[in-house]
C-alpha cells in the first residue's frame, strides 16, 4: 500500500504558522459550576445546596484559581496546564439564545446559527471555516472525527471524515488484490457527487494516511498518562497522528453523557467520575504535545450549562451559562476570563447563571489568531465578533 | 456479558439460518437501473413500484420478497405484511423462543437477571437481528425500528432501567407498532423504560424534573419548532409528577404507578389550555390527548414517517396525503402507514433523487438477508459488530434515536466496505457466508455475467449499469476462483449504487 511522504510542516515546527484545532464537545450540559467552582460567590453555596462544592479551604483536594474560583477535586489534573499559563477558563460563556434543549442547543451551538434565526443552520462552523482557507495539505483529509458519526461541528466540511478507531483504521481484504479492489471503488466514487462521492475519496487518502501512522507501541512524551476509554484514548490517537506529521486542520473528540438530572455527584458519583476522565485526558494530551512542536488549540465546551438549584434528585435540570476550556501554546491562560454575572436571584436568567461572554467571540479570535482565518465574520453569521483576548 | 444460564436457552448447533434462494421465481423485471448518481434517462419512465416496495417496505430487499410482492401484488402483499400476526413466522420464532428472557415480565426478569441485567439486554439486540434478518413479517419489523428511535430509550443508559427495556420493546413497542399513536403514546409515557430513561420516576411536586416533559413535546409529539416555550416545558412536567412504576419492593414492580403523594396538584396552564387543580393523573392523560391529537403532532409525526417509509425528503403532497388518514382514522398507524407505502404515496417519492441511503444497520441486515449468512453465534457477533459503523440496535445515548439522514450517515464508506468484505471474506466475528450459498445466489451465470447475477440478486437492478460493469473487469481481470466471487460481491455491496434504497 503506499505511503505518502508526510509533510514536516507541523510536526518540525516550520512552515505554517496555522494551529491545528482540537474540538472537545461535553454533550449532554456539563454542569461548569462543579468543574470551575465559583466558591467566592458569597451565593454560591446557598444556591447550590447539597451540591456545593467547598472551596480550597475546606482541605477537600479542591485547588484555587484565582480567591474566587477553584478546580474542583476531580477537575485538579487541569491545574498542571494551568500553571503553566496554558489554560484559560472562560466563564459564564454561552450561546445566544437560552434553549434549553440539548439537540437545538448543540446543533445550534455547532453551526453557529444566528440568534434570531428559527431553523439551526445545517453547515459546521469548522466546515465555513475550511471552506474559507486553503488546506495545509492536498486537501482529502482536512478534518477527522474520532466517532462513527461526523458531529455538526464538521457537517458538510471539505475533506472531513469520521474513523471512530483510527489505531485500526484500514483496507480491508486480501492485500495481495487490495490495489485493484481500491481502484474499482475509485473508478466508482470519484463521479459520485456529495456526501458519498468526496466521503469515498477522503477515506481512501485517509488510508495511506492514518493507515501509515505507527499507533501501536506508541509512547506518550512527557510521562503522559492517558486515562483508559473512548476519550483518553481519542485524543492519543491525537496526538500520535499530529506528532506524525499528518496535515490535520481540525480533530473533533467529543465526550457525551453530562445530562445529570439525577445524582450528579459532583464530589464523588458519576459527575465527578467523567470529570476526572476529562481533566486527565486534557492533562495527558497537554503533556503529551509539551515541546513536541506541534501546534494546536484545543477548546472544551458543551451546549449549556446546568441549573444552579438542584432538584429533589440530586441533579440539576438544564441551565444556561457556563465554562468553556482553552488550551495550547497559543492561549494567554493561567486565568479565569469572565464578566461574573453573580448568583443572587436578581442576577440569574431564568433560575440560570447568565451568559455574559458570547462563545462565538471566543471561537472567533481562535479563527483569527490561530487557525489562519482572514477573517471570521462569515464563520459566525449575523454576529460581529469582538476579540477578547484569550489568545496570545 | 456472556449468559450464565445456559440452561435457559436451547443449545443450538450452527446451521444455516436462511435458506439459499431457490432459483427465482421473480421475474427479472429489471427497469431503471439509475442511482442517485445518475438519474435515469427518461425521468418520466414510470417506476418499478414493486422493486420500490420490496426496498423501503423490508429490513433488505430480496428477490424472494420481490416474486412474492410480483406474484400478490403490491396491495395484496402490504394487507398482508400490515397483519403481521397472521403470517407464519416458524424460523424466527423458532430463534426467538431461544431466548426465554425475551418473553419474561418484568418480575421473572429481575429474578433471573437481577444481578446480570446486561444479559436480557443482549438477548434482545440478538433477537433484534435475527427478527430483521429472518422474519417473515419485514414491514413490522422495519415499523418498529422507526418507533424505536421515535421513542428512543437507550437500553443501557440507567441500570435501573435496563431490566425494564424487554418489555418496553415488546408490551409497548411492538404492542402498539401497527396501533392507535395515542395508545402508543401512552404507553410508552406510562412506561418504566421510559421513566427511568427520562427520569419520570423522580418527577415530584416542589421539583419537577423537566426532561421527560420537554422530550414528549418536542421529540414525541410536536417537534422542535412546536409551539411550546420553556413555561410550557415546566408546567407539563408539572402533570407528570407522580407518574412513576413500581419498584421492587412494591407489589407490582415495573407497572405503572400514579403516586399521589408526590403529584402537584396546583392548576396548570400548558399550551394555553387551563387544568384546574385536582385533576391527579388525568392531567397526564389530557396533556398526552392533547399532543396526540394536536396538528403540529400530525405534522411532524407524518412527516417524519413519510421520510422513513416512502422516500427521502418528500413533498408536502406525499406527507398530506398520510395526514389525511391519519385525521380520517384517529391515528390508525395500520391504516397510516399502508398510506405511506400506497402507490400513489410512492409515486410521489420514488425519484432517484429521492433514494434513502441505507444506514449501517440496514445495509448489513441486507447482506445477511441477500448473501444467505450462516451464524454460529446466534447473531451475537453480529449485534456486537454494528459498535463500529455506529448503529448497534437500542444503545444511541440521546432521545432523539438514530438519525434517518443523508448528512448524518454519508460521511463514513470505508466502515461499510470494510463490513462488506470482512463479511464476505469470514471476518466478522460469528458470521460467514457459505460457499454454497454464494454458488446458489450465482445459479447457472457464466462467469462473463456474474456481477450482473450478483447485482439482481442483491439489490435487483438498482446498482447502476456502469458499476456492474466495473466489477465485472475487475472479475474478468483474473483467474476465476471462489474468492474472486466473493471479491465481487463485496465490491458490489461497496458500490454506490447499492447505499440507497
Amino acid at each position: 500500500m503506499p505511503r505518502i511522504a508526510f509533510s514536516a510542516s507541523r510536526g518540525s515546527g516550520g512552515g505554517t504558522q496555522r494551529d491545528v484545532l482540537i474540538s472537545v464537545f461535553l454533550r449532554g450540559g456539563m454542569d461548569g459550576l462543579s468543574a470551575v467552582v465559583p466558591y467566592g460567590d458569597p451565593d454560591y453555596a446557598s444556591s447550590r445546596g447539597p451540591l456545593a462544592i467547598p472551596g480550597p479551604a475546606s482541605g477537600n483536594g479542591s485547588v484555587d484559581l484565582d480567591g474566587t474560583f477553584c478546580l474542583s477535586p476531580s477537575a485538579a489534573p487541569l491545574h498542571t496546564p494551568y500553571a503553566d499559563g496554558r489554560l484559560l477558563v472562560v466563564h459564564a460563556a454561552g450561546a445566544p439564545i437560552h434553549t434549553l434543549s440539548h439537540f437545538d442547543g448543540m446543533r445550534r451551538w455547532e453551526t453557529a446559527t444566528p440568534a434570531g434565526s428559527a431553523l439551526p443552520l445545517s453547515e459546521g462552523w469548522v466546515s465555513r471555516h475550511l471552506d474559507t482557507i486553503n488546506p495545509l495539505g492536498a486537501g482529502t483529509v482536512r478534518a477527522l472525527s474520532v466517532s462513527a458519526l461526523l458531529p455538526w461541528t464538521l457537517t458538510g466540511a471539505p475533506g472531513a471524515i469520521p474513523i471512530a478507531v483510527p489505531a485500526t483504521y484500514s483496507f480491508p481484504g486480501e492485500a495481495a488484490t487490495a490495489a485493484d479492489r481500491r481502484q474499482v471503488l475509485t473508478d466508482m466514487y470519484s463521479p459520485q457527487p456529495a456526501p458519498l462521492g468526496p466521503a469515498a475519496i477522503s477515506a481512501l487518502d485517509a488510508l495511506d494516511q492514518v493507515g501509515g501512522v505507527q499507533f501501536f507501541g506508541y509512547t506518550p512524551s512527557n510521562g503522559a498518562v492517558y486515562p483508559a476509554g473512548p476519550f483518553g484514548g481519542g485524543l492519543r490517537s491525537v496526538a500520535t497522528m499530529l506528532k506524525a506529521g499528518l496535515d490535520l486542520e481540525c480533530c473533533v473528540v467529543d465526550l457525551d453523557g453530562w445530562d445529570h438530572h439525577v445524582q450528579m455527584g459532583p464530589m464523588n458519583g458519576t459527575y465527578a467520575g467523567m470529570l476526572d476522565n476529562f481533566a486527565r485526558s486534557l492533562e495527558a494530551f497537554y503533556l503529551d504535545l509539551k515541546n513536541s512542536g506541534v501546534r494546536y488549540t484545543l477548546v472544551a465546551h458543551s451546549e449549556f450549562g446546568r441549573r444552579i438549584a438542584p432538584n429533589l434528585s440530586e441533579g440539576c435540570d438544564h441551565g444556561y451559562g457556563n465554562a468553556m476550556f482553552l488550551m495550547g501554546d497559543g492561549i494567554d491562560g493561567g486565568r479565569v476570563l469572565t464578566q461574573w454575572p453573580g448568583m443572587d436571584p436578581a442576577s440569574l436568567n431564568e433560575g440560570d447563571l447568565d451568559v455574559t461572554i458570547d462563545y462565538r467571540d471566543v471561537l472567533a479570535e481562535v479563527a483569527e489568531r490561530r487557525l489562519g482565518s482572514a477573517d471570521a465574520g462569515p464563520l459566525f453569521p449575523g454576529h460581529t465578533a469582538m476579540h477578547l483576548g484569550v489568545t496570545i | 456479558m456472556q449468559s450464565q444460564r445456559p440452561s435457559l436457552r436451547r443449545p443450538r448447533s450452527r446451521r444455516s439460518i436462511i435458506g439459499v434462494p431457490s432459483s427465482q421465481s421473480a421475474s427479472s423485471g429489471s427497469s431503471t437501473s439509475a442511482g442517485p448518481s445518475a438519474p435515469a434517462p427518461g425521468a418520466t419512465q414510470r417506476p418499478d413500484l414493486d422493486l420500490v416496495l420490496a426496498h423501503r417496505a423490508t429490513q433488505g430487499f430480496t428477490r424472494k420478497v420481490l416474486g412474492e410482492i410480483r406474484q400478490m401484488g403490491r396491495s395484496a402483499w402490504l394487507d398482508r405484511q400490515l397483519h403481521p400476526q397472521l403470517i407464519p413466522d416458524p424460523v424466527a420464532d423458532a430463534f426467538v423462543a431461544g431466548f426465554p428472557s425475551v418473553s419474561m415480565s418484568i418480575p421473572d426478569l429481575h429474578a433471573n437477571y437481577a444481578t446480570s441485567a446486561l444479559e436480557p439486554c443482549e438477548h434482545l439486540q440478538q433477537v433484534c437481528v435475527a427478527r430483521s434478518v429472518l422474519s417473515e413479517r419485514q414491514l413490522l419489523e422495519r415499523v418498529v425500528e422507526f418507533w424505536h428511535d421515535h421513542f428512543n430509550v437507550d437500553q443501557l443508559e440507567t441500570v435501573r432501567g435496563r431490566l425494564f427495556f424487554t418489555s418496553y420493546d415488546r408490551d409497548v413497542i411492538r404492542q402498539h407498532a401497527l396501533g392507535r399513536f395515542e395508545d402508543l403514546l401512552v404507553a410508552v409515557s406510562k412506561s418504566p423504560a421510559m421513566s427511568a430513561y427520562l427520569d419520570g420516576d423522580v418527577n415530584v411536586v416542589g421539583a419537577a424534573n423537566e426532561n421527560f416533559g420537554r422530550e414528549v413535546m418536542e421529540l414525541h409529539t410536536l417537534g422542535v419548532d412546536g409551539p411550546y416555550t420553556e413555561d410550557d416545558v415546566k408546567e407539563i412536567s408539572r402533570c407528570f409528577t407522580g407518574w412513576r412504576y413500581g419498584y421492587w419492593f412494591e407489589a407490582n414492580p415495573g407497572d405503572f404507578f400514579f403516586d399521589a403523594a408526590d403529584h402537584d396538584f396546583g392548576p396548570k396552564t400548558v399550551l394555553g389550555t387551563q387544568l384546574p387543580g385536582g385533576g391527579g393523573v388525568q392531567d397526564g392523560l389530557d396533556m398526552l390527548h392533547m399532543l396526540a391529537v394536536h396538528p403540529k403532532t400530525l405534522d411532524y409525526v407524518s412527516r417524519k414517517l413519510v421520510s422513513w417509509l416512502s422516500g427521502m425528503e418528500p413533498p408536502q403532497a406525499a406527507v398530506d396525503r398520510v395526514i389525511a388518514v391519519w385525521q380520517a382514522t384517529g391515528g390508525d398507524l395500520r391504516e397510516v402507514v399502508r398510506e405511506a407505502l400506497s402507490d400513489e404515496t410512492l409515486l410521489l417519492c420514488s425519484a432517484p433523487t429521492q433514494f434513502k441511503l441505507k444506514r449501517p444497520f440496514h445495509f448489513g441486515i441486507g447482506l445477511m438477508r441477500q448473501l444467505g449468512v450462516d451464524t454460529a453465534d446466534e447473531f451475537l457477533g453480529a449485534a456486537r459488530i454494528f459498535e463500529l459503523v455506529g448503529h448497534r440496535p437500542y444503545v444511541w445515548g440521546t432521545p432523539d434515536g438514530y438519525p434517518d439522514t443523508l448528512l448524518a450517515w454519508g460521511s463514513d464508506v470505508n466502515g461499510r466496505w470494510a463490513y462488506a468484505t470482512n463479511l464476505l471474506n469470514g471476518g466478522l466475528p460469528g458470521l460467514s457466508i457459505p460457499l454454497s450459498a454464494l454458488t446458489a445466489l450465482r445459479g447457472f451465470a457464466p462467469n462473463h455475467a456474474l456481477a450482473q447475477r450478483l447485482a439482481m440478486e442483491m439489490a435487483g437492478g438498482r446498482i447502476p449499469q456502469v458499476e456492474v460493469d466495473r466489477v465485472q473487469q475487475y472479475i474478468d481481470a483474473r483467474p476465476f476462483t471462489d474468492q474472486v466471487m466473493r471479491d465481487a460481491a463485496a465490491l458490489l455491496a461497496a458500490s454506490p449504487g447499492y447505499q440507497f434504497y
